[in-house]
């Protein structure tokens, strides 16, 4: 019998005990300044996000190249190289490659056409015809030359009277990624 | 009388409690932050953007990048936030962009306030008085044609810390 009359009362001074006692630990922890228990916070983190996509600018320095009348000396080889170079600069955030191709050809003999060449500087002599013909490549950076000289050659009579007209396609591409 | 004792005892232990509770006041108090949004999505580049070496939150329509709100009673003393960046150079992308790249200033400063985000901590704003504080910041990250092409991110934390 006794033991169940004293059975309330012991449990009820072990839950006094176990109250009094969390309390006292979590007064104790809050005046050490325990960082679980002062619920602060003293750090945030902020993310800054950004998207770069693949940016490329092309310029033609000397759109339009305007052929001197020709002597029949400058006519003999066969044909004639424009007077100056083609000058271009790319712009690039991503590797490059540069191509050209004929666009548009207004001449008397168009027989000739595929002996078009396309001599870049430091580069190799190249055709041009109607498909794209990479004359460049390079990393990525800003204002980055690329020069080229065209040899237009004529018939093997010589060159035909009237006005001929030569049109370059140009495309700047990203490679590699 | 071991009844009284006890209840004695309990009240004493209790006593101790509340004391130590309200001592500890001042701790609770430390100054606490919070920021606005967790993640800052800058403009979409462009050509222009690697032309004049940066891309920045738009400063002409006064927005801001960062909004941070510090807490803290002023009785309980001053406090410092700091700024530092997570990394030595930024996330993703081909290329090993440092973080310092990343500049930020004040919103209300002009542009020559930009400072680089280093590594280690520096101060934003110190209230040696206390009190709670919104800080506005802007952020720009310089850029130019050998940006390689890519999703970049890095990150940027405050601390604030008792004056």
């Amino acid at each position: 019998m006794r033991p169940a009359r004293h059975r309330p009362a012991t449990l009820r001074s072990a839950v006094i005990r176990a109250v009094v006692l969390r309390s006292a630990l979590v007064g104790v922890c809050a005046l050490l300044g325990s960082p679980p228990l002062a619920l602060s916070q003293s750090t945030a983190r902020v993310e800054v996000d950004m998207l770069v996509p693949p940016i490329q600018k092309l310029e033609v320095l000397s759109p339009i190249l305007v052929m001197p009348p020709l002597t029949v000396a400058e006519l003999a080889p066969g044909y004639v190289r424009l007077p100056q170079p083609i000058d271009l600069r790319v712009w690039s955030n991503t590797e490059w490659e540069l191509a050209v191709r004929l666009a548009d050809v207004k001449t008397p003999d168009t027989s000739e056409l595929t002996r078009i060449r396309c001599l870049v500087s430091g580069g190799t002599v190249r055709s041009l015809g109607p498909d794209w013909q990479v004359i460049a490549k390079g990393q990525s950076g800003a204002d980055l030359p690329v020069s080229f000289e065209l040899r237009v050659p004529f018939g093997v009579g010589g060159a035909t009277p009237g006005t001929q007209e030569l049109s370059l396609d140009y495309r700047l591409s990203g490679v590699g990624r | 009388m071991a009844t009284s004792s006890r209840v004695l005892r309990t009240l004493r232990l209790l006593a101790f409690c509340l004391l130590a509770t309200l001592f500890a006041e001042p701790a609770r108090c430390e100054p606490t932050i919070s920021v606005r949004t967790h993640r800052v999505l800058l403009p979409l580049i462009d050509d222009a953007d690697l032309e004049t070496g940066w891309v920045e939150t738009d400063p002409a329509r006064g927005q801001y990048a960062i909004e941070v709100e510090v807490s803290s009673k002023a009785k309980s003393g001053g406090w410092v936030l700091y700024i530092h960046s997570d990394g030595s150079s930024f996330r993703a992308g081909s290329a090993d962009k440092p973080s310092s790249d990343l500049m930020w200033k004040v919103d209300e400063a002009p542009a020559s306030a930009y400072e680089r985000l280093e590594e280690q901590e520096s101060i934003v704003l110190a209230m040696p008085q206390g009190g709670d504080a919104r800080v506005l910041l802007d952020v720009r990250v310089r850029l130019d044609w050998t940006t390689e092409s890519g999703p970049l991110g890095a990150g940027i934390v405050f601390r604030v810390a008792p004056y």
